[in-house]
């Protein structure tokens, strides 16, 4: 094949050459991004909770008020220190540092899902804070009402509807994180940015590498935004319900899946 | 009515906000199968009285004795306090990620800890006496006002309360949907299920209540029968509420 001389040349050429290598750094990139998404919510669920835990009663014994204090003070350090770094540095500071202070020789990937998922963490902590008071107070007081405990409370009416209001953060936080990871070719992850940077380097064709990389990128964020879209209305469930006919069904079982949906059906 | 003994008692009862006193010196007592209603002008306390009652607000002074217990000793427990004074709200307050019959049945199986079959049967029997049972499978945000009262009516007597309290359980409803509800409240009065309301429908107060409360400015300003409160009452203030209500 005769040496490539236009932009389009190139770029066949090089996705001839490369497409196995560039789609590597994607399956890495989409990894570090979901798993660090995922864990990036644990972190953040947890935070979001405890920050959002009802201070103890001016009665209430003193070490328990010095403990609340306490971690609600740790708490916040974490998001603020996690919010208020690139994560980039936050990848330099991990890797090499645990290397030099801890002798922990951890490999560039494992560095990656730590600083991913902590940084994540921080900002879905204020994500969750925010769904979660952003529930109507009159939902704690129903529950409440019937004798449920403050965490029953949480776990069966707070953070369901908490979690369904935030999962358009949660997406962005996801699509970020996609994009973001390309930082850590900073401690040398194999992501797709790397891979494009190593590409790019051989022919010193970088528009046409970066060209391609760009592509590659919109293609994962578009399709994660097009499923959690359809994840979001999957939880929504259906727009119609059906009505029971307590007579005919004094059991009152639930229909099927398959006949609760499409029209409205009477009895 | 006289030969039992009260279900609930509340003693000197005061609640204030900052430096407004919202609540003085309150007294009442509620026998088995009473049915009271509060009524006064908005800002008068009834709603914050209701809410002290099951501890949504912690009272600034005063006592609730429930069966002869003070519910503020150490021991006593405020989940299962509350699973038998029920609450219905002016805003219905129905979790949002559940269907009708789940509404109806978290509270049984959380805290009274039924299993699934009983909770089940429970929630489908209360639904049916509000005429909801056909909709079980319907979200709160699927249903009108009156209907999600209706549900929430139900959800609160599948817990088998003592004691149902209504924080004005018709205010945020359009007129026709207000006949709704008070059918089905109605049929509870007459079924002895005690009660204390917090209402603004004179006429079903008049009608259904064996005691009712008037209330102004944080006091309870003049209590009696129906027939007394609503036909010879005595205290100026009562008479002038009553009034704006008529010539309304």
């Amino acid at each position: 094949m005769a040496s490539p001389t236009t932009f389009m040349e190139w770029v066949v050429f090089l996705l001839h050459k490369y497409l196995s290598f560039f789609l590597q750094g994607c399956e890495i990139t989409l990894v570090l991004a979901l798993v660090g998404t995922l864990l990036g919510c644990v972190i953040g669920l947890l935070v979001g909770v405890l920050r959002t835990v009802p201070a103890p009663g001016p009665k209430a014994n003193p070490a328990i008020k010095v403990l609340y204090r306490l971690m609600q003070f740790i708490l916040l350090a974490y998001i603020e220190i996690f919010r208020g770094t690139p994560m980039m540095v936050q990848a330099m500071v991990v890797y090499y540092g645990s290397m030099q202070v801890f002798n922990l020789n951890m490999s560039p990937m494992f560095a990656g899902f730590l600083v991913v998922s902590i940084n994540t963490g921080a900002y879905m902590a204020e994500t969750v804070r925010g769904g979660i008071e952003s529930i109507d107070a009159g939902q704690t007081e129903a529950a409440k009402a019937i004798g449920m405990t403050h965490w029953q409370t949480m776990a069966c009416v707070i953070m369901p509807q908490t979690i369904r209001n935030i999962l358009p953060q949660i997406g962005n936080n996801l699509i970020i994180n996609i994009k973001d990871t390309s930082v850590l070719n900073v401690i040398s992850v194999t992501e797709l940015y790397f891979n494009g940077k190593s590409a790019a380097g051989i022919y010193y064709r970088y528009f046409e590498v970066y060209f391609l990389i760009s592509i590659l990128y919109f293609i994962m964020t578009f399709a994660c935004a097009r499923l959690l879209r359809w994840a979001e209305r999957k939880i929504d469930g259906s727009g119609y319900y059906q009505l029971v006919d307590p007579l005919a069904d004094p059991t009152g079982t639930l229909p099927t899946k398959k006949k609760a949906k499409g029209v409205m059906r009477l009895w | 009515m006289v030969t039992d003994a009260p279900i609930l008692k509340v003693q000197h009862l005061s609640k204030r906000f900052g430096d407004h006193q919202v609540l003085q010196d309150i007294d009442f007592e509620t026998y088995p199968r009473n049915v009271i209603c509060i009524i006064g002008a908005s800002g008068s306390g009834k709603s914050t009285l209701l809410r002290c009652i099951n501890l949504l607000e912690t009272p600034t002074s005063g006592e609730i004795l429930f069966h002869n217990g003070s519910i503020f000793s150490g021991g006593f427990n405020l989940s299962t306090y509350r699973a038998h004074v029920g609450m219905v709200f002016q805003s219905f307050n129905l979790f949002h990620n559940m269907t009708v019959l789940q509404n109806c049945m978290v509270g049984t199986r959380k805290v009274l800890k039924k299993n699934k079959e009983e909770a089940h049967d429970v929630a489908i029997k209360y639904l049916t006496k509000v005429g909801m049972a056909p909709y079980i499978n319907a979200k709160p945000a699927q249903l009108s006002g009156g209907q999600q009262q209706r549900v929430a009516i139900a959800r609160a007597l599948a817990m088998e309360p003592e004691i149902l309290l209504f924080d004005e359980p018709t205010s945020a409803l359009d007129p026709q949907m207000v006949g709704e509800v008070l059918e089905v409240m109605r049929s509870l009065a007459q079924e002895g299920l005690t009660m204390i309301i917090v209402t603004h429908e004179m006429a079903f107060a008049k009608d259904v209540s064996s005691r009712v409360i008037f209330m102004d400015q944080g006091v309870i300003a003049e209590e009696g029968s129906p027939s007394q409160i609503f036909e010879n009452p005595e205290n100026e203030r009562t008479k002038e509420f009553l009034s704006r209500f008529i010539n309304r």
